[in-house]
C-alpha cells in the first residue's frame, strides 16, 4: 500500500470522529489512480485529504503536481464552506467543469446572503481559471453584480458590456438581463431598460426563473408612450 | 382498501388435508405467489379438469376462492376471455360476498376494454361507479371510459367522463396534471382550442405539466392565429419550449416507484399508460421536424396579433443583434416584424430606418419584395399617400409575376384613393373584380363606393354600398357598408333615407363591431338637425365606454355645452372627464382642462373642487400629469385667491411657483421643475419681461437633465439654446430628435438643426437635414416653409436643377401662403435666368411685381431680376 502510493503520500490513522460536515473530493492522480475523501487543507504544494474506509480513516498528502483532476462531491449546505475553502484556492485550477459549476452555483447562494464582497473576491479567483466559456460567463455576470451591489455602477456595465461580443442576447442569462435593465433605468435609458427587462420572457422558452418578478417590475409602463 | 389487499389473500385453503387435491392446488397457489400467473392459471386449469366435479371442490367457500383466483391468474395471464367468463360467474354466483366484488369488477372492466369487448366494458363501468361511487377507482374507471369515448369519437360522453375525473379531489398533484391533460387533448379533439387551453393553464406544476404544455403550445397557438385569438395564442407562445429542452424534460421524466399491493398496482399501471403516451407523444414531436425557427416565426406573429407591438420589436431587435445560425435564418422576419411594429407604434422613421437599413445590406433577399411593400405601407401609414402610391408602382413594375401581386394592387388603389386619385383608384377596383377571388369582391365593392362617393357619384356609391350590405362578406364590412351608406344620408342630411337605414343596420347587427360608431352619426345627424337635447344624450351614452369613439364623444359634448354657452353642463362634464382619466390612470385630457379654463373666465368662479385640486396638484409634483400641467397651471393662477386657500398656502402665485421649482429643484425631479419653470418663464413673456423669461429658460438648462424632460419641456429649453447659439444647442436638439422622433415638433426642430449646420459652414449636412424634413414631414406646418428655404440653398450651392424642380414642384401645390409663393417664384425666376429660361423669368418677375406687391423685400429682389432680365 505505502509503496503504491510512493512518497508523495503521508499516511496517518486515526478514529473517525462522528459525521463529517465538510468539503467531499474525488481526484484522479497523473497515473489514472483516483482517490477520494474529506478536504483538509492545502499546504506547501500539497493536498490533503481524509480517506476513509471501515471505521478507520488516513489523512493523506498528494502533491499538487501528481493531482490531475479534482471533483468536489459534496458540500455543506450553506455558502459559509466557500469561507473554509479559501486556503484550497491554489487547487482551483485542479477542479473539473462539473466542480467549477458546482462552485459557481455556491456563489449565487453568496449573492443571495448580499455577500457582495466576498461574491467579488471569489469571482476574481475564479476568473484566473481558464474555463469553459459559458462558466466564465457566468462569473463575470456574478463579479459585475457584486461590482452593482457595491455601488460601482460604471464599472458594473464596463464588465457586462465586455461580455456582450461573446454573449448573445438570445441565450443571456436572467441575470444578465436584470442586471443590463436596472443600470440602463440608472443612466436614464428606459428604452435599454425595458429591452433587457422584456427579453428573457420574449424568448423561447420563456424565462421563469427566480428574477422573473423582478424583471418584470422593471418593464414599467406596457404601454407604449407616445409623444405628446 | 382492505379489499383490494385481501383480493389476493392465500393465507389458508379448505384444500388441506386431501393430499393428490392439495397437491394440485398448492402448485397453482405458489405460482400466483411468484407471479407466475400463467403458470399458475395452467394449474387451476388442470385443477379443476382432475377435481372440478369432487364435492368437495364444489362446495361454496372452496368454490368461490377456486373461481376468483383461477379468474385473476387467467386475466394476468392474458386469457382474458377465460378470465373473464370465470368472473363473471363469480359475480353472479356470490350475489352476498361484499369482500371482492368492486375489485372484480373493475377487473372484468378492464379486461373487456383490452380484449375490445367495449359494450361489456361499459356495462361493468356503469355498475360499478354506481355502486362504489366513494371509491377513488371510479375515477379510474372515467377516465378509461373516456378514453373508450374518445375512440369512438363521442367527445361529448369523453368529456363528461373526464370531468368525473377532474372532480375526484383525492388525485395526486400529478395525476391531476395527467388528467387536465388529458382533457386538453379531448378539447382539441372536439376544436374547444379555448377549454383546451383553459385545462393547461391549469396544468401548473412539474415536469409533466412543462412536458404537456410543450408538446400541445405550437398547435394550439396555430389554432388561435387561425381563428383568430391572438390572445389565446399569445399565451400558447408563452409555453414554447427548444427541441433541447424537450429532449432534456423527456429525460427528466418521472419513474414511478415499485409497488406490490393489488390496489397500488392499478393505479401504478395507469400512470406508466399515461407516461408511456406523454412520452410518445413528445417523441413524435421531436421527430416531426420540430424547428425553433417556426417557433420564433410564430412567437413574433403573436405578439403582433395580440397588439404588443413593443414586445416584438424588442424581441426582433434580440433577434438582429444575435450572432447565431438560428437567428440568421430569421433575419427578414425579424426586419418585417421590427417594421410592422415600429408601424403599429407610429414610430414611421423607425420602421422606415429599418426598412433602408434591410435594403442596403441585402439587396437580394428573397423578402425583398415583403419590405418594399412595408417600406410603402409605413409612407401610407403616415398619411403620404404619393410617395406610398410611387412605392407601389415600383414595387409592381419590378415584380409583376409576384404571388402577391393582387393583395398589391388593391393596397395600391386604396393608397390612390386617399391621395385623392378616386377616378383611377375605382378603375383599378372595378379591373380587379375580374382578377381576384370571389371572397375579395365585397372589399373591392366597398372600396368602389369610396371611390364612387369621393368623385361626386353619389348614387353610384349608394349603390355599391348597399350592394356589401347584401353581400356575404364579413360582418365588419356588411357593418361598414352601412356606415357608408349613413355618412351619404348625413351629408345631405336625408332625415327619412337615414332613419330607414340606422333602423335597417340595428335590425341586422343588434350588438354591431361598430354599433357606437353608428351611434356617433347618429348623434350627428340630430345635432346638425338642431336637436341638441337628443344629441348630447346619445354623445353622453357612447362616452360612458373607453377608447377613440368614447373620447370623441367627451369632445363633442364639451363642444356642444360650450357652443350652448351651457357653463354648469359644461362644467360638470369636464369635471367628470378628469376624474374618469385619473382613475384609470391616462392622461389628463386636454380639452377637458381647457374647458374649466373657460368656466373660470367666464363665469369667475374656481372650478376645481378642493379634493380634486390636490389630487391634480400632486399628480404634477409626481410628474405624473405633466402633459396637462401648463394648462393646470393656468387654472391655478386665474383663481389663486381660492386655490391658494386649499392648497394651504399664503405665497401669491408667482412666489409658489418659485418655491415649487426650488423644491423640485433640491429634489431632482427634472420633468416637474421643468413645467414649473416653463411656465413662469412664459408669464414673465407675456408680461413683456423677454430677458427675465430667457434668464429662466437658460437657467433650466444647466439645471435639468434633458434626457428626463417631457417633449414640450425639452423642445422650449433646446429652441431657447439655439436661439443664444449656447454650445449645447445641437446637443439638445439632436437629444430631442432622439427622444422623441415621431413629435410633431420634430420638423421645427431638424430645421433649426439644418440652419446650425449651414451656419457652421457644413452645407451638405444642412441640406441633407432640410431634404429630411421635406420628404418625411410633408403633413407638417413646417413643410412648406423648409422647402422653400431648400430650394434657396440648392440655388446658393449651384444645384440649379434641384432648385427649379423643388421650386416647381412647390408651385404646383395647391394651398401656399402668398409670401412662400413669391419666395418660390422668385427662387424660380432667379434659376430660370441662369439658365437662359429668359421668358419664363420674365413673367414671375411680372406675377410678383402684380400680385405680391405688398411684400417689399421680395419686390426689390424681383425688381432687380427683371432689370437683369430685360438687360440680357
Amino acid at each position: 500500500m505505502c509503496e503504491r502510493w510512493g512518497l508523495f503520500c503521508i499516511i496517518m490513522l486515526t478514529q473517525i470522529a462522528g459525521h463529517l460536515d465538510a468539503i467531499q473530493i474525488k481526484g484522479i492522480r497523473q497515473n489514472g489512480m483516483t482517490f477520494s475523501g474529506q478536504l483538509i487543507r492545502a499546504q506547501d504544494n500539497f493536498i490533503e485529504f481524509r480517506s476513509n474506509t471501515g471505521n478507520q480513516s488516513q489523512i493523506i498528502g498528494i502533491p499538487f503536481s501528481q493531482v490531475q483532476s479534482l471533483q468536489v462531491t459534496d458540500v455543506p449546505g450553506e455558502s459559509s464552506w466557500l469561507v473554509n475553502l479559501e486556503p484550497f484556492f491554489p487547487l482551483l485550477p485542479l477542479f473539473d467543469l462539473h466542480a467549477q459549476g458546482m462552485l459557481i452555483d455556491q456563489l449565487e447562494g453568496l449573492a443571495n446572503d448580499e455577500q457582495w464582497s466576498r461574491l467579488y473576491q471569489w469571482t476574481g479567483y475564479l476568473q484566473g481559471i481558464e474555463g469553459e466559456g459559458a462558466a466564465s460567463d457566468r462569473i463575470t455576470t456574478l463579479r459585475a453584480w457584486a461590482l452593482l451591489e457595491m455601488g460601482l455602477r460604471q464599472l458594473a456595465g464596463e464588465l457586462l458590456a465586455s461580455l456582450e461580443s461573446s454573449l448573445d442576447p438570445l441565450e443571456a442569462s436572467g441575470l444578465y438581463c436584470w442586471l443590463r435593465a436596472r443600470i440602463a433605468i440608472e443612466e436614464n435609458l428606459p428604452e435599454e431598460a425595458r429591452y433587457w427587462a422584456a427579453l428573457p420572457s420574449l424568448r423561447i422558452p420563456a424565462y421563469k426563473g427566480n428574477l422573473s418578478a423582478r424583471l418584470e417590475e422593471l418593464r414599467s409602463d406596457p404601454s407604449d408612450p407616445k409623444p405628446s | 382498501m382492505s379489499v383490494f389487499l385481501l383480493a389476493l389473500g392465500m393465507a389458508s385453503h379448505p384444500a388441506d388435508g386431501i393430499l393428490p387435491l392439495r397437491d394440485q392446488w398448492k402448485a397453482a397457489v405458489l405460482a400466483l405467489q411468484k407471479n407466475e400467473p400463467a403458470k399458475a392459471a395452467t394449474r387451476f386449469r388442470e385443477f379443476n379438469h382432475w377435481y372440478g366435479n369432487e364435492p368437495e371442490v364444489a362446495e361454496g367457500t372452496f368454490r368461490e376462492r377456486f373461481q376468483r383466483l383461477w379468474g385473476l391468474a387467467s386475466l394476468q395471464s392474458g386469457e382474458l376471455d377465460e378470465g373473464i367468463r370465470l368472473l363473471e360467474a363469480w359475480l353472479e354466483e356470490n350475489p352476498d360476498h361484499s369482500r371482492f366484488r368492486a375489485f372484480i369488477r373493475f377487473q372484468i372492466g378492464l379486461a373487456c376494454r383490452s380484449s375490445d369487448r367495449a359494450e361489456e366494458a361499459t356495462r361493468h363501468w356503469s355498475i360499478f361507479v354506481t355502486q362504489y361511487p366513494e371509491l377513488p377507482e371510479c375515477a379510474l374507471v372515467h377516465w378509461m371510459w373516456a378514453e373508450l369515448e374518445l375512440s369512438r369519437s363521442s367527445l361529448a360522453s369523453a368529456k363528461a367522463h373526464m370531468l368525473n375525473v377532474l372532480s375526484e379531489e383525492r388525485l395526486p398533484e400529478s395525476g391531476q396534471v395527467l388528467a387536465l391533460a388529458a382533457m386538453a387533448l379531448i378539447d382539441l379533439s372536439n376544436g374547444d382550442h379555448a377549454s383546451a387551453l383553459e385545462h393547461l393553464s391549469k396544468c401548473n406544476q412539474g415536469t409533466v405539466s412543462q412536458i404537456w404544455r410543450s408538446v400541445l403550445a405550437p398547435s394550439l397557438a396555430n389554432q388561435f392565429q387561425t381563428n383568430g385569438n391572438p390572445e389565446g395564442a399569445f399565451q400558447a407562445s408563452q409555453w414554447f419550449s427548444t427541441p433541447t429542452q424537450l429532449r432534456r424534460m423527456l429525460r427528466e421524466l418521472p419513474s414511478l416507484s415499485h409497488t406490490s399491493s393489488p390496489r397500488q398496482v392499478i393505479w401504478k399501471n395507469h400512470w406508466k399508460n399515461q407516461l408511456g403516451y406523454l412520452h410518445s407523444n413528445l417523441e413524435n414531436v421531436l421527430d416531426s421536424g420540430f424547428e425553433l425557427k417556426h417557433l420564433y416565426e410564430m412567437r413574433l406573429q403573436t405578439l403582433l396579433d395580440s397588439d404588443r407591438a413593443a414586445d416584438a420589436g424588442l424581441l426582433s431587435r434580440a433577434l438582429l443583434e444575435s450572432q447565431s445560425d438560428l437567428a440568421r435564418t430569421l433575419r427578414s422576419t425579424a426586419y418585417a416584424t421590427a417594421i410592422r411594429a415600429s408601424q403599429m407604434r407610429e414610430k414611421w422613421n423607425e420602421a422606415n430606418e429599418l426598412a433602408d437599413t434591410y435594403l442596403d445590406a441585402f439587396p437580394d433577399d428573397p423578402a425583398l419584395p415583403d419590405i418594399l411593400f412595408l417600406q410603402a405601407k409605413t409612407a401610407a401609414g403616415r398619411k403620404d399617400f404619393f410617395t406610398a402610391v410611387d412605392r407601389m408602382e415600383k414595387l409592381i413594375s419590378r415584380f409583376p409575376e409576384n404571388d402577391s401581386i393582387i393583395k398589391w394592387r388593391i393596397a395600391a388603389a386604396g393608397w390612390r384613393l386617399e391621395s385623392g386619385q378616386a377616378e383611377s383608384a375605382l378603375r383599378e377596383f372595378i379591373e380587379l373584380e375580374s382578377a381576384c377571388r370571389e371572397s375579395w369582391l365585397p372589399y373591392l365593392r366597398f372600396q368602389a363606393a369610396r371611390c364612387w362617393k369621393a368623385s361626386s357619384g353619389i348614387e353610384e356609391a349608394k349603390s355599391a354600398f348597399r350592394d356589401v350590405t347584401q353581400m356575404k362578406a364579413s360582418p365588419a364590412l356588411m357593418e361598414q357598408g352601412w356606415i357608408g351608406l349613413l355618412k351619404i344620408h348625413l351629408a345631405s342630411m336625408d332625415g327619412p333615407a337615414f332613419g330607414k337605414t340606422i333602423q335597417d343596420y340595428r335590425t341586422s347587427h343588434a350588438d354591431g363591431l361598430y354599433k357606437e360608431m353608428v351611434n356617433m352619426l347618429d348623434a350627428s345627424f340630430h345635432e346638425l338637425a338642431g336637436d341638441l337635447d337628443r344629441a348630447t344624450g346619445i354623445y353622453q351614452q357612447v362616452s360612458t365606454g373607453e377608447g377613440p369613439i368614447a373620447d370623441h364623444a367627451l369632445n363633442q359634448l364639451s363642444r356642444i355645452h360650450a357652443a350652448r354657452e351651457d357653463y354648469p353642463a359644461l362644467r360638470e362634464h369636464a369635471l367628470k372627464w378628469i376624474q374618469s382619466m385619473i382613475n384609470r390612470n391616462s392622461r389628463l385630457p386636454v380639452r377637458g382642462l381647457s374647458d374649466c379654463v373657460l368656466y373660470q373666465s367666464t363665469v369667475g368662479k374656481a372650478i376645481l373642487p378642493a379634493a380634486l385640486l390636490r389630487t391634480l396638484s400632486d399628480g404634477l409634483d409626481s410628474s405624473r400629469f405633466t402633459s396637462g400641467g401648463d394648462i393646470l397651471l393656468q387654472l391655478l393662477m386665474d383663481r389663486w385667491e381660492v386655490y391658494s386657500v386649499w392648497l394651504d398656502t399664503h405665497s401669491d402665485f408667482e412666489s409658489w411657483l418659485k418655491d415649487k421649482a426650488a423644491q423640485h429643484h433640491a429634489s431632482g425631479r427634472w420633468s416637474a421643475l421643468s413645467v414649473y419653470k416653463l411656465f413662469h418663464a412664459n408669464l414673465l413673456e407675456m408680461d413683456g419681461r423677454h430677458d427675465s423669461a430667457d434668464t429662466n429658460r437658460i437657467a433650466l438648462l444647466s439645471l435639468v437633465d434633458a434626457n428626463a424632460l417631457p417633449d414640450s419641456s425639452l423642445f422650449q429649453l433646446a429652441v431657447t439654446a439655439d436661439k443664444y447659439d449656447f454650445p449645447e444647442a445641437t446637443l439638445l436638439l439632436e437629444t430631442f430628435i432622439g427622444k422623441y422622433s415621431e413629435s410633431p415638433r420634430c420638423p421645427l426642430v431638424l430645421v433649426r438643426l439644418a440652419k446650425r449646420a449651414r451656419k457652421g459652414g457644413e452645407r451638405d449636412k444642412s441640406r441633407a437635414i432640410m431634404e429630411d424634413v421635406v420628404s418625411d414631414w410633408s403633413d407638417s406646418t413646417a413643410f412648406i416653409s423648409s422647402a422653400v428655404q431648400l430650394a434657396k440653398w440648392y440655388h446658393e450651392d449651384g444645384l440649379l436643377e434641384k432648385s427649379e424642380f423643388l421650386s416647381q414642384q412647390l408651385l404646383e401645390l395647391g394651398g401656399m401662403p402668398p409670401r412662400e409663393t413669391a419666395e418660390t417664384l422668385l427662387i424660380r425666376a432667379t434659376v430660370d435666368l441662369a439658365q437662359g429660361r429668359r421668358q419664363r423669368c420674365l413673367l414671375s418677375c411680372k406675377r410678383i411685381q402684380t400680385l405680391y406687391s405688398s411684400f417689399q423685400d421680395i419686390m426689390d429682389e424681383s425688381r432687380n431680376l427683371l432689370r437683369k432680365a430685360t438687360d440680357v
